[in-house]
């Protein structure tokens, strides 16, 4: 195999093993690349490698382990194993219904503390609790929450862009449009053009418990989740357990629709610890994400044992720096639901809304609910 | 320019390359591509480029972006007073509408923004597309079909193509996400905040009258307040501004009081001073009291023959 060939199956490996964007003209920049640096030194080839093939800091941070694997094979090997292609796992292949569930629905008053077991205690003060199956995105319903979706993003309109668009009614003469016209009538601008300010769309942040007791009711506000990524360039995505763990760049993949979120580890069947994971995402994240145009939206049923300050603290911190809280608790739309869990009782003051989040037809409520609440300073 | 001149370059004009770096702007220079730097703020992206064009010894061509920019303000206007002014003192010239028009429209009228500014420069300037996530997507895409062609059609004048490609450098500090298009038409670097030994290189060669025992203890303790869970982590030009602010108060070492002096250099908001001082029994050490870091960062003995001290960077 030549030295080229082996790049272009560095390629395929970048893509079909570690999931990176590459193509074809990846191969021809890197080859182009080795041949200005030179390929005698492999720290140097390395860099430059890094720099053509990632285009993002996850894969920047993937990019030393695949590199090291394919072409720091034991000595001796003169090629790499090339693995077959296509190793992704099939969705389609899979079993659908994997998740078995054993435990019948509990009733709203089982939602409160009082009525948690230590048995469930015990697996959400442990980190280390056995893990729930991993999240799927369900394809059942999945049309009728993007169009949900679809409705969110396009309704809401937040904040006045600084852009400007033409309008008769606008606030500011475009001269551009003005002084074309106005070469018609003698250099006179009889007829004034003007322009108006567009209003923007809002971001969207999307924060799911996926602890144990919250992840079961989570399969429809993970399609909310894909539905709104897919949908707004704005929104962001996160899983939580005992860790925080960003799912955007997952979900962005229109492949993921009836497939595996994989590789969550802490963040997905553990215990429940909302306030640290709250305020983690406000440190880590919230320079980046809260603004007063970004619409937060917490997923979790609020049975939290973690410390009640902090969520307290973390949630003041994202209602002082966002346009809306939303709260989906899965519990709500149920008969005789009152949100008493200490940790919902903690975070209700800071609260915009509380909302179901148990089908579709909550989300289609939910957008109804936004278009109206924020366009009203039209 | 091969790797280890341009290091040696940036580095006489101040800033200090690592190899990711100078291997970065040594591609994008040989293969004409945008290099688009992400990274935390205040690792030096922005400053990059300037030194970058003083290296190249060519000219910066800045476009800072905000929320709102489009076309007109990136790429060129018409001088609208100029053109009214002509179209009255033509008015009694008797030249037809359609020859006045073509007047007014053409190239002593056009005010060239950024982008057309720098696609027509004799000599290939440097191009700063400065924190590109603040722009909104459609200007974005305006910018992927600039940076494919380098040429800009303006409808009352023609087609105008680039004489010289530009150094492109697109920095993001990830507000938003840029596109997967951009993102592949580009070289990617990710700038991180620099190690231990690369922060003391900066200090040393952008003050170079620095105490030495006074720049190790403010590496250090950068390399510390990194750790810390801020909401605002300081970056380079924070401990450059603190590494000024004790030269100017005449400290030779940090002590607990000239630490609260002057942190208002290195932490922005309130709830990293409280946090900070939470976190004293850990810092304490770092400062002038505690004896074992002092002894530390002091240099090695000279038993008068004088010490060679390698230092990576």
């Amino acid at each position: 195999m030549t030295f080229s060939e082996n790049v272009a199956a560095f390629t395929a490996a970048l893509r079909d093993e570690h999931g990176f964007g590459a193509g074809h003209a990846a191969t021809r920049d890197a080859l182009r690349a080795a041949d200005i640096l030179g390929v005698t030194e492999a720290r140097r080839l390395r860099s430059a490698f890094r720099a053509v093939y990632c285009a993002t800091p996850e894969e920047v941070a993937r990019f030393d382990a695949a590199f090291d694997a394919f072409f720091r094979a034991p000595r001796g090997v003169a090629q790499p194993h090339l693995r077959p292609r296509h190793t992704r796992p099939d969705p389609a292949q899979r079993p659908r219904d994997e998740i078995v569930r054993t435990t019948e629905r509990p009733s709203p008053a089982e939602m409160n503390d009082a009525a948690v077991t230590w048995q469930t205690l015990r697996a959400r003060y442990s980190a280390r609790a056995a893990r729930g199956e991993p999240p799927r995105i369900q394809t059942d319903g999945l049309e009728e929450i993007v169009a949900a979706a679809a409705r969110i993003v396009a309704g809401v309109r937040i904040a006045r862009s600084r852009r400007r668009t033409p309008r008769r009614s606008g606030s500011r003469i475009d001269l551009r449009r003005t002084l074309r016209a106005s070469v018609e009538t003698a250099g006179e601008p009889v007829d004034l053009r003007r322009t108006a300010r567009t209003l923007r769309g809002a971001r969207f942040v999307v924060l799911i418990d996926g602890s144990r007791s919250a992840a079961e009711f989570a399969g429809p506000v993970l399609q909310l989740a894909y539905a709104l990524v897919q949908r707004s360039r704005r929104a962001n995505a996160f899983v939580f357990s005992t860790a925080l763990r960003e799912v955007t760049r997952a979900l962005r993949d229109r492949s993921i629709a009836g497939a595996v979120l994989s590789d969550l580890g802490e963040a997905w069947g553990g215990g429940t610890r909302i306030g640290d994971n709250l305020a983690a995402f406000v440190r880590d994240d919230g320079g980046r994400l809260l603004s007063p145009e970004t619409i937060v939206l917490i997923f979790s049923d609020g049975l939290d044992v973690g410390d009640l300050d902090r969520l307290a603290r973390a949630m003041r911190e994202l209602q002082l720096r966002s346009a809306a809280v939303i709260w989906l608790n899965p519990h709500a739309g149920s008969p005789g639901f009152t949100p008493t869990a200490r940790g919902m009782q903690t975070a209700l003051p800071f609260v915009t809304q509380l909302r179901a989040a148990r089908a579709a037809h909550d989300f289609t409520a939910l957008a109804r609910a936004l278009t109206r609440t924020t366009t009203r300073g039209r | 320019m091969t790797e280890g001149e341009l290091r040696e370059r940036f580095a006489r004009h101040g800033y200090v390359a690592n190899d990711d770096f100078a291997t970065g702007i040594e591609l994008m220079l040989a293969l004409e591509k945008p290099l688009l730097i992400e990274g935390p703020a205040g690792v030096g992206k922005t400053e990059s480029a300037k030194v970058l064009a003083e290296v190249l010894g060519t000219r910066l061509i800045r476009l800072q972006c905000y929320e709102g920019l489009d076309a007109a303000s990136a790429l060129y206007e018409w001088n609208y007073p100029k053109q009214l002014l002509r179209i009255r003192l033509t008015e009694e010239s008797g030249a037809t509408a359609q020859a006045r028009e073509a007047e007014i429209f053409s190239e002593p009228f056009l005010l060239k923004r950024p982008l057309l500014e720098a696609i027509t420069q004799e000599r290939a300037p440097v191009l700063l597309i400065d924190e590109l996530d603040r722009a909104d997507e459609a200007f974005e895409a305006f910018l992927l079909e600039l940076l494919g062609e380098f040429q800009v059609t303006i409808p009352e004048l023609g087609t105008i193509r680039a004489r010289e490609r530009p150094a492109v450098v697109i920095t993001s500090n990830r507000t938003r996400e840029l596109s997967d298009a951009l993102r592949r038409r580009c070289l990617y670097l990710w700038l991180d905040y620099p190690t231990r030994a690369e922060e003391l290189t900066i200090l040393r060669t952008r003050l170079p009258g620095i105490d030495a025992r006074l720049a190790e203890q403010i590496a250090r303790f950068m390399e510390f307040l990194r750790g810390q869970p801020f909401q605002k982590v300081p970056g380079v030009a924070e401990s450059l501004d603190w590494a000024l602010a004790l030269i100017r108060l005449h400290r030779d070492a940090l002590d607990e009081q000239t630490l609260e002096r002057t942190l208002g250099t290195i932490l922005k908001v309130h709830d990293d001073w409280e946090l900070l001082r939470a976190q004293r029994a850990r810092y304490e050490p770092l400062l002038n009291g505690g004896a074992q870091a002092a002894s530390d960062a002091a240099p090695a003995p000279d038993y008068g023959l004088g010490t060679v001290r390698a230092r990576r960077g």
